[in-house]
């Protein structure tokens, strides 16, 4: 099926310019129903603006009551939720395709930059979301994210004006323990709305200057199927009434919560911290993030083929990350050794696959991998 | 292939008026530049002026974000502590006002200056019309902003905007199909005071969300327009909005808090964000309505009054290889590639370029680039041709391309 074309969103796009795939239309699959999500998850934010209050005494009754007897409530509230983690997912999936096809090279450099920051807003978005619903896994994340600040504490320590004095933003409770405020709703929700607007802004200059390596690109970068809008609009309505998003009970700052998982995108970043310490995993983070960043810099490679060594790098990371969200999520996994030693053995098959690929493209000529079309 | 050269359908006074309005703008232009200098000429650059006074609001209103409450009983009390007792609190205050402010100025001088330089016609009426839907968005938006204190003068504003938007129920004909009802309802269907806070809270910041949306669409037909300011505007702006702000600070005497059994004292309203509603106490809410929508319609309707005076490309089937120079050339990504019309040659790969009636501003630079002679402006001599791409390059030059090309155009 065309429409889910994940992997190689050129084919159809190509098959369509030469006139050969009657009626195909969806070259992008992933791109349109980021767009999509995204515009879904903006609409319905609006909406949920008109029923939900930020302040700590009345935040839970009011996700009560959009969830319960807000006009269409329980639909803003799903389409809201659910489309933030399809928007991850598909932003995750955007960036392995963009790495795939060696699309951070040869002018879609800002184009990968702007898809990595889509995915961070995306992300932060998620979190700030969780907060503003202040139930117990609210305060319970609120807790651990004031921790991971503290532990920006010893941060600063190992890196002197590193952290930016992070620690003492944080309000601090009666006893010393941070605490979860009015200010800190507030600002949780400001930050929220914020990261909207970046991630609207990313997501326009994504649909906007696409990346130039394709010619006539540019006169279907503003398309998106009906199908598509359709399949995720349809899908996100499915969810929000067959899964309820959950309210849990309100946060009560005596009832110390028993832990609560975090969201599935951040399950590795909770095992990585278990692993190492806090400090040592938000340095990795940091690392992972500027090396994302500059990706199209770091690799130099001026040749236009198969890239099998960032293929492999981006496949074991990608590994690794499932393997930590498993055990974050509570799987029994051996041990580190073995989880290093799978890892391992994925990259060399991966990397020997990688050369094969090469091999092949390199014995076929050099039509696939030259531009499109030639004058 | 009607008509070679369509003439203008309204010659007369309105074009004369216009272009003589042009001229003055031109003028302001140009003296402008020798002050500022051409290229950070602010006078030149309204579009990125309005660009940046949205980019100020924006922070500026998240900052505020931090410290305000949208609750009928909360709202009053969280501005009055922004303004006192938080650092920097009442001057993030005033710059969020006076960039409102600024901003208003700017796109009715960027309107007024697009209208009288005939900036609107041709493949500019799209961002002509999208404007124009921003237009009143912005002004909603700064309406519902002095809505949001919930103090005395937000109530009389919010008494005002409702009887604005449900004008239309009273006009003689069209009342009866209830549209001001349509209109108000998702604004003003409530049932308590909290509610209808957080509508209006709703409208202002999720608005806002739209009119950066609307702002970026109107950005971007064609190739990107200059939306960036140079850094001495900036600055020049910054020191603005921070004088400005300094010279007329916002006071908590302003926020008189709600007497319902009072009278309600004199409502002082900013005569800039949402200005018509300065006309309030003249017309009524039903009259005010009628006329905003009128000259909303007036301003919606004028690219119709003038035509292209040059038609646009035209492509010769038969000589076009399809090798994509055109495409590669235009500045105005008014050129598609499409497979050929001919199935045997489409079979083959083969393509064709193919005009974009609404993009193309007949600059002649596809003219130019053509090898094989497959593409002509059917309405120009040669000469007249090659000008006009010595024109592009000499601009190119100089400044961009597309500025000078589409004053040439229209």
């Amino acid at each position: 099926m065309e429409a889910c074309d994940l992997f190689d969103g050129m084919a159809a796009f190509e098959r369509k310019r030469s006139g050969l795939g009657a009626g195909s239309t969806s070259a992008d699959f992933l791109g349109q129903a980021l767009w999509v999500t995204l515009a879904a998850v903006v609409v319905s934010g609006i909406g949920l603006l008109a029923g939900y209050t930020p302040t700590t005494a009345r935040s839970f009754p009011s996700v009560e009551y959009i969830q319960l007897s807000f006009p269409l409530g329980w639909w803003l509230r799903g389409v809201h939720k659910f489309g933030t983690d399809l928007f991850v997912i598909l932003a995750i999936l955007r960036l392995i395709r963009l790495a795939y096809r060696r699309a951070y090279k040869f002018g879609g450099e800002f184009t990968w930059q702007a898809a990595v920051r889509l995915l961070l807003f995306g992300v932060f978005a998620g979190v700030t979301g969780y907060l503003l619903v202040w139930n117990q896994r609210a305060f319970w994340m609120g807790g651990s994210l004031a921790e991971a600040a503290e532990s920006g504490g010893i941060f600063e320590q190992v890196y002197p004006l590193g952290g930016l004095g992070l620690s003492e933003w944080i309000p601090k409770g009666p006893l010393g323990d941070a605490a979860m405020s009015q200010g800190v709703l507030r600002g949780v929700f400001a930050a929220h709305i914020a990261l909207g607007f970046l991630a609207m802004l990313a997501a326009f200059y994504l649909r906007t200057y696409p990346r130039k390596e394709v010619p006539h690109w540019r006169r279907y970068s503003n398309y998106v199927a009906p199908r598509v809008q359709w399949l995720v609009i349809g899908a996100l309505t499915i969810l929000a009434l067959i899964l309820p998003p959950p309210l849990g009970s309100h946060s009560d700052t005596l009832l110390k919560p028993y832990p609560i998982l975090a969201d599935w995108y951040f399950l590795w970043l909770y095992r990585l911290a278990e692993i190492v310490t806090p400090a040592v995993a938000l340095t990795i983070v940091g690392l992972i993030f500027l090396i994302a960043m500059y990706l199209p810099w770091l690799d130099g490679s001026r040749r236009k083929g198969p890239r099998p060594v960032v293929t492999a790098l981006i496949a074991a990371s990608l590994i690794t990350w499932m393997m930590l969200t498993l055990e974050g999520a509570g799987w029994e996994l051996p041990n580190l050794a073995s989880l290093v030693l799978t890892t391992l053995v994925w990259i060399i098959a991966l990397v020997l696959g990688a050369f094969a690929e090469n091999w092949r493209a390199s014995g076929r000529g050099k039509k696939g991998d030259e531009e499109v079309r030639s004058p | 292939m009607k008509r070679l050269v369509v003439k203008s359908s309204r010659p007369g006074r309105y074009l004369r008026f216009r272009e003589s309005c042009g001229r003055c703008v031109s003028l302001l232009e140009f003296y402008a530049a020798r002050f500022f200098g051409e290229t950070s000429n602010p006078f030149a650059l309204t579009g990125a002026l309005i660009v940046a006074l949205m980019v100020v609001s924006a922070i500026t209103g998240i900052a505020m974000l931090l410290h305000y409450t949208p609750t009928p009983e909360t709202a009053v009390q969280s501005v009055r502590r922004l303004t006192d007792h938080v650092y920097l609190g009442s001057l993030v205050r005033a710059l969020h006002r006076t960039s409102a402010d600024l901003l208003v100025i700017s796109i009715l001088f960027h309107l007024f200056r697009n209208w009288a330089t005939g900036r609107y016609t041709g493949p500019r009426s799209r961002n002509w019309v999208i404007g124009l839907l921003a237009l009143p968005l912005i002004g909603i938006i700064g309406w519902s902003g002095y809505v949001l204190p919930w103090d005395e003068r937000g109530m009389v504003l919010l008494a005002w905007g409702r009887e604005i938007a449900y004008g239309p129920d009273q006009w003689p004909i069209l009342g009866w199909l209830r549209p001001g009802s349509i209109i108000g309802w998702p604004l003003f269907s409530v049932s308590n005071e909290a509610d209808q806070l957080l509508r209006i809270f709703a409208l202002h910041v999720g608005g806002a969300f739209v009119a950066i949306w609307l702002v970026l669409r109107h950005l971007r037909p064609g190739t990107p327009p200059r939306a960036r300011l140079p850094l001495a505007v900036w600055i020049g702006l910054a020191l603005l909005l921070l004088v400005i702000a300094a010279m007329l600070p916002l006071e908590n005497e302003d926020l008189l808090t709600f007497n319902p059994f009072g009278q309600p004292a004199t409502v002082r309203v900013d005569a800039l964000v949402s200005f018509p509603l300065l006309f309030y106490p003249i017309f009524g809410g039903s009259f005010l309505a009628f006329l905003i929508l009128l000259v909303w319609i007036g301003l919606a309707w004028l690219p119709r009054f003038e035509r292209r005076k040059v038609p646009a490309a035209v492509v010769s089937e038969i000589a076009c290889t399809g090798c994509g120079l055109c495409y590669n050339d235009c500045p105005y990504g008014a050129i598609a590639m499409m497979p050929h019309r001919d199935p045997l040659k489409r079979s083959r790969g083969r393509e064709i370029a193919k005009i974009l009636l609404r993009s193309c501003n007949s600059c002649g630079i596809c003219v130019g680039s053509c090898s094989f002679g497959a593409i002509e402006l059917p309405a120009l001599m040669t000469g007249e041709i090659l000008s006009r791409i010595e024109g592009a390059l000499r601009a190119d030059r100089e400044t961009t391309a597309k500025e000078h090309l589409s004053e040439g155009v229209v």
